[in-house]
């Protein structure tokens, strides 16, 4: 690679933002548009009052301009959000949250807070949520080996958080290993 | 009152406190943390001195009364009996092994005790004989709280971990009905606050469903039909976890506990009718009506004993009272429950819903509402013809409802006019009008002097929202494509959407006659085809059509300006309408509506440009329903929705009297509709999707804030399960309803073509399944209805995979067929064409515009006219030319009114007048006012047999032909036709000519001497133009003489004059040839 080290550590939160306003999310529009071809796709008609996928980049931007109504996704709901902590306090497993959760949540909450209901209450469940998964991916750092790590339902932030020292911790692993294995040899 | 309506009062310390009433409701007891029971006489006040009952050892944790006894549970693990409203032991009952005991339950006999304690079986222990018992084993956890089920052996037990389990005890083996999980919420730690929130199973008198405090700490309704949620209690303004609840003896109202408030909710609608704050910081651990009395008393976690006395408003029938339709919905599945009449007191069989329809009767002024509150369900909408609404009236449709006495007396009450898409105030706020335009909504002021007005809508870009104050307090709106319209009873206010400068074009419209009343408004128009901030389109497409239905039966028809065009008298009680594009449907009622329960409503579709009916029909509502909702699909198709929740579509409604009702959606077999008591509140229809509100319970119209406009997918309830097959019939009838709405010449449009496309795909895939179960016949069939060609080539294909070789020819046959048929298109236009027959024909009657028609066509393909360029080249001739062309052009208006002017004088006045000019200067004349007119040569084709008589004789408008004028004319044309007739070139004249020119010839030679002047120059002309007109037919008109054809070529490189000449000299040869 020929970044230069300080920048080949991660990917930086915003830009997993970035990727993840590729998605795409419900909306209703305010204004009446024809179906419109964009480099990632044609989206539309917008025909209020009806529903429409969009890419979360759009439905931003619109929403911003007070052109749409965002219709938060199903997970982004007290009650699922509440089951999935639950899950996540008394089982073992990570519990199924979509992929780019945390980058859309936070979108959503910045940028549409009116269209989503009991927003305080997501927030603070979204922090629990964030807090007892990092605990488990630290409790995962037990599990370390050289060879293979499986998280299943891990989420795309938290890959993030934990790949530049888990990579760094397994390279060091296979290097302790491979040591271990030449002496045995000698 | 003589009792305050809170009396509150400490009775315990700070901890966990319970509360029960005695069977009769004339005590409370109340047990706490500081281990007695106080003993409270209901009717007295705050001052008492309580009865006390100090046996427990440790805190008193439950408390229960039957009619000889009441109980206390306490955490030393003794359940004791006392006598009756009193604290006097009578004795234990049963002792847990120094376990907690956490809650008690008597049946409703009070002979079988279920007993919880920290322990994961709960104990039945008999009340007769208390050493019985019974163990119910089946939890993993500590059972926390056991009810009944109400007329019944169930007993509804939860458990620490959130495990609700429904026990059978009907035999002597308890058997275990249900189990549910993850619906309450686990709570372990009897320390926690948590534990001291009610997880009780709370059971409505009628058995059909319980309540109970869900995970997220609302309240949530279960039906017992299927044990699955079929409801939710949800209000703005209560959050926070709900600490307790408590039905109403009635089964009318909950009351729930929430955040140190206790909130009243009606079961059926699930709204808040009523609240009331107690000590904040504080948690109600227990609510429970009293058994008799109008009144609810609860405890709190810091020892407070409160009673509210008449916690219901006085406009609702209260807690006690039995209500007889105040069950839900499922109350006619639920057997085995008595609907026994109870008689209580004056209005005692009255359902809220009466109620509020009697109010609204009796309110002379209370138009606001009228016409609104149509929604009155099926089982009281029968009603008794003689009695108001008193109790006998319910008895009898409720007994009728039972299927045990069939009524007779009764009639079906008529539905109200309505609006569609309008509610009744609620609190100060109404919806006026509610489309897939936009919202019209109105709010009270705090005087009530106006309503606040503002209309909304949902393509912000199309249209600009606004509000304003309305004085006259409208209680009907519209929003239509072109504008939206007001009413109050005798005025309306139309104000069309136009520019940002919104209110010039607004106008105003009142009915003068005294006692007439606005009933129903609508404004119709065309779809505009873009922003309404440029005006292009505006100005010419107007603003629609308003029509008003009046009380007195009148359709009255605005234009969009408010110009007055047509009152119609619709001969029927006014009910609704809806308006599309160029129609308006207005539902009436015929006659009266039937003893069976049937509305007997009509429609008429009106069109604005004639103001004809195209249809008219029964609208398709069952027996005992009411119509609903009226509106128009987005491909203009008007549809309907009646209180069955059935969703009808007018097909075909562009073709006269050929419409027809399709039924596209039924509510009740929503997937969606599983489980919940929910209905829906219309919107409108885009494509295939059904726009709605979704109301929850029995809520009957949509509240505030504006609740999120929901898509459901339509379906055709077809019995058969194949969902392709529903698919695609689906989507033929929307591809139908696009070719219909086709306009004149059209053969498709792209959203055709890619939706048949979209058809054929979903054909070849039934077709394959038709293939693989060997159904040939089938797959033939839909073979058939494929609508591209090249689909028959994949069939092909797919025939060949499954070895179908037969049925391969058969498609191969059908494609031959298809190809060689007439273009689907241009068939499916002609039919178009010939259903509109009708209507076009009589736009041709005219006998005038006949005759024109034929004549015209005739002459002027035959020989062409001249065109009129060529005229002003006439002034080459010579000097004196170019004056009498512009003499003649004079002239010419005299000429012209000869055509519509069969009197004589006048021609003849031109006519000599033309006389005293040379012949030259006649013909040029002649040969323009030919071309100015193009009538007259056909008409000198018949002439020549007529001339004489139509002149003389015919003096009628058929004799207008302008024979007149060229007959008279060619007096002196004639002549030169004679000096023609010199040369060899006039030889070759038809003989019918000859006949008519002799006669003329006769005529000229008497005229004698002067044309024999002219006769050698006007030869010498003649010749010349001869030719050049000749050359002239020759471009226009091949089979001509070959002769002047011959002279043409001579002519080929003729100047100017003569092809000038042309002009006039070729109407001097048509006339010759006539």
């Amino acid at each position: 690679m020929s970044l230069p080290q300080s920048l080949r550590s991660s990917v930086t939160p915003p830009e997993l933002e970035l990727v993840a306003s590729q998605q795409l999310i419900e909306i209703i529009p305010l204004i009446a548009m024809e179906k419109t071809a964009f480099i990632s796709g044609a989206f539309g008609p917008l025909q209020p009052p009806r529903k429409t996928k969009i890419p979360l980049w759009m439905a931003i931007n619109l929403k911003l301009k007070k052109k749409c109504h965002i219709v938060a996704p199903e997970w982004l709901a007290v009650e699922f959000l509440q089951s999935c902590l639950d899950e996540e306090l008394n089982q073992p497993g990570f519990s199924m949250l979509p992929f780019r959760y945390a980058e859309v949540s936070k979108v959503l909450l910045d940028i549409a807070p009116d269209d989503i209901q009991s927003t305080d209450k997501i927030r603070s469940l979204l922090k629990d949520l964030r807090e007892a998964r990092q605990a488990k991916s630290r409790e995962g750092l037990d599990q370390l080996n050289r060879g293979e790590l499986s998280l299943s339902n891990l989420c795309s932030l938290e890959i993030n958080e934990i790949r530049p020292f888990f990579v760094h911790a397994m390279g060091i692993l296979t290097h302790l290993h491979r040591d271990a294995s030449t002496e045995d040899q000698l | 009152m003589s009792h305050p309506s809170i009396i509150a009062r400490k009775a315990h310390s700070d901890g966990h406190t319970c509360l029960t009433f005695s069977a009769d409701g004339t005590h409370a007891f109340t047990g706490g943390s500081d281990c007695a029971v106080r003993i409270w006489k209901v009717a007295e006040g705050a001052e008492q001195e309580p009865g006390n009952a100090t046996e427990a050892e440790q805190p008193v944790t439950a408390l229960a009364a039957s009619d000889d006894c009441w109980l206390s549970g306490s955490e030393d693990g003794c359940v004791r009996r006392y006598i009756k409203n009193k604290d006097e032991l009578h004795g234990d009952v049963t002792e847990e092994a120094a376990l907690s005991v956490r809650c008690i339950a008597l049946d409703e006999q009070g002979t079988r005790l279920a007993v919880t304690s920290d322990n994961p079986s709960a104990k039945i222990i008999d009340m007769e004989n208390t050493i019985k018992l019974t163990m119910l084993h089946g939890h993993r956890h500590n059972v926390r709280r056991a009810t009944w089920r109400p007329k019944s052996s169930i007993l509804s037990t939860c458990a620490s971990d959130g495990e609700i389990i429904l026990w059978d005890l009907s035999s002597e083996e308890p058997m275990i009905l249900h189990t549910m999980n993850g619906i309450i919420p686990p709570v372990t730690d009897p320390s926690s606050p948590e534990f001291l929130h009610d997880c009780s199973a709370i059971w409505h008198p009628s058995g059909e469903q319980f309540y109970v405090i869900s995970k997220t700490h609302d309240v949530i309704c279960i039906s017992s039909n299927n044990w699955v949620q079929s409801g939710k209690f949800v209000d703005k303004e209560v959050v926070g976890p709900t600490t307790a609840l408590a039905i109403s003896p009635n089964g009318a109202y909950l009351a729930t506990a929430c955040q140190s408030t206790v909130y009243i909710w009606t079961t059926d609608k699930r709204q808040v009718i009523a609240k009331q704050s107690a000590n904040p910081n504080t948690v109600i651990t227990q609510v429970a009506f009293s058994p008799k009395e109008h009144l609810i008393a609860w405890t709190d976690s810091s020892g407070n004993f409160v009673r509210w006395r008449e916690p219901i408003p006085l406009n609702l029938p209260n807690s006690v009272k039995r209500l007889l339709t105040a069950t839900t919905t499922t109350s006619k599945s639920g057997s085995g429950i008595p609907k026994g009449v109870d008689l209580f007191g004056e209005d005692n069989g009255l359902s809220l819903d009466d109620l509020a329809a009697f109010e609204e009767l009796n309110d002379p002024t209370g138009g606001d509402e009228e016409g609104i509150d149509f929604n009155i369900d099926d089982a009281d909408f029968v009603i008794d013809d003689v009695g108001g609404y008193l109790e006998d009236q319910t008895t009898k449709s409720r007994a009728k409802d039972d299927g045990l006495v069939k009524e007779m007396v009764s009639i079906t009450k008529a539905q109200p006019a309505f609006q569609s898409g309008s509610t009744p105030f609620q609190t100060n706020k109404r919806y006026l009008a509610y489309n897939m335009l936009g919202v019209i909504e109105a709010t009270r002021s705090e005087q009530e002097e106006y309503n606040v007005v503002s209309v909304d809508f949902f393509d912000k870009s199309a249209r600009k929202s606004y509000h304003f104050n309305d004085t006259h307090k409208c209680h009907y709106a519209y929003l239509g494509e072109r504008g939206a319209l007001f009413a109050s009873d005798t005025l309306v206010l139309y104000k069309p959407y136009g520019s940002w400068t919104t209110s010039q074009n607004d106008w105003t419209y009142s009915l003068k006659k005294e006692n007439t009343r606005v009933l129903g408004i609508c404004a119709g128009g065309m779809t505009p085809s873009r922003s309404f901030k440029n005006n292009s389109d505006t100005d010419l497409m107007g603003f629609g059509n308003v029509v008003l239905a009046t009380s007195e039966g009148h359709l009255i028809f605005l234009s969009g300006t408010g110009r007055e065009r047509r009152i119609l008298a619709l001969g029927g009680d006014f009910v609704t309408m809806v308006a599309g594009d160029e129609w308006v449907l207005v539902v009436y009622r015929a006659g009266a509506t039937t003893i069976d329960g049937s509305q007997s409503l009509c429609y008429k579709l009106y069109y604005f440009d004639d103001l004809s009916v195209r249809q008219r029909d029964e609208l398709p509502i069952p027996k005992g329903h009411t119509l609903k909702w009226i509106g128009i699909t987005q491909e203009g198709a008007p549809v309907i929705y009646d209180s069955a929740g059935l969703i009808h579509l007018v097909a075909k409604h562009r073709v006269p009297h050929h419409a027809t009702w399709v039924c596209i959606l039924d509510t009740n077999l929503l997937e969606r509709r599983v489980g919940k008591d929910e209905s829906y509140w219309p919107i409108g229809i885009t494509g295939s999707t059904f726009m709605c509100l979704i109301l929850k319970g029995r809520q009957e119209h949509p509240g505030f804030p504006r609740p999120l406009v929901q898509e459901l997918p339509l379906r055709m309830p077809f019995n058969t399960q194949n969902e392709k097959e529903e698919v695609v019939e689906r989507e033929l009838l929307f591809k139908e309803l696009a070719m219909e709405s086709l306009n004149g010449d059209e053969l498709m449009t792209d959203d055709i073509l890619s939706k048949e496309r979209a058809i054929d795909k979903e054909f070849v895939v039934l077709i394959q399944g038709a293939c693989k179960e060997d159904n040939v016949n089938r797959a033939v069939e839909l073979t058939k209805l494929l609508h591209n060609l090249q689909t028959f080539d994949i069939v092909a294909k797919i025939a060949d995979f499954y070895h179908l070789v037969g049925f391969k020819e058969k498609v191969m046959v059908l494609k031959q067929v298809r190809e060689d048929s007439e273009d689907r298109f241009e068939a499916a236009r002609e039919k178009r064409r010939r259903w509109n027959k009708i209507d076009t024909r009589p736009q041709r009657l005219p006998d005038v515009d006949v005759n024109g028609a034929n004549s015209r066509p005739r002459a002027f393909q035959d020989f062409g006219p001249p065109p009129a360029i060529h005229r002003p080249g006439l002034t080459r001739a010579t000097p004196s030319v170019e004056g009498t062309k512009y003499s003649s052009s004079t002239s010419e208006p005299p000429a012209k009114d000869t055509w519509s002017d069969p009197l004589a004088p006048s021609t003849n006045f031109t006519v000599s007048e033309k006389r005293k000019r040379n012949d030259f200067e006649d013909i040029e004349m002649e040969s323009q006012s030919d071309i100015s007119t193009p009538m007259p040569p056909p008409k000198q084709k018949a002439n020549p047999f007529a001339r004489k008589p139509a002149v003389e004789a015919n003096k009628n408008p058929f004799a207008r032909k302008a024979g007149n004028k060229t007959i008279l004319q060619s007096e002196s044309f004639f002549e030169k036709v004679d000096a023609a007739e010199t040369t060899p070139a006039k030889s070759k004249k038809k003989s019918n000519n000859l006949a008519v020119k002799t006669k003329e010839k006769d005529k000229a030679e008497k005229e004698g001497p002067r044309q024999q002047t002219l006769f050698g120059l006007f030869g010498a002309n003649q010749n010349g133009n001869q030719k050049g007109s000749a050359k002239r037919k020759t471009g226009l008109t091949p089979p001509d003489e070959p002769e002047s054809q011959a002279s043409d070529v001579t002519m080929a490189d003729a100047s100017q004059i003569e092809t000038q000449h042309d002009g006039w000299e070729e109407t001097q040869l048509i006339e010759d040839k006539s």
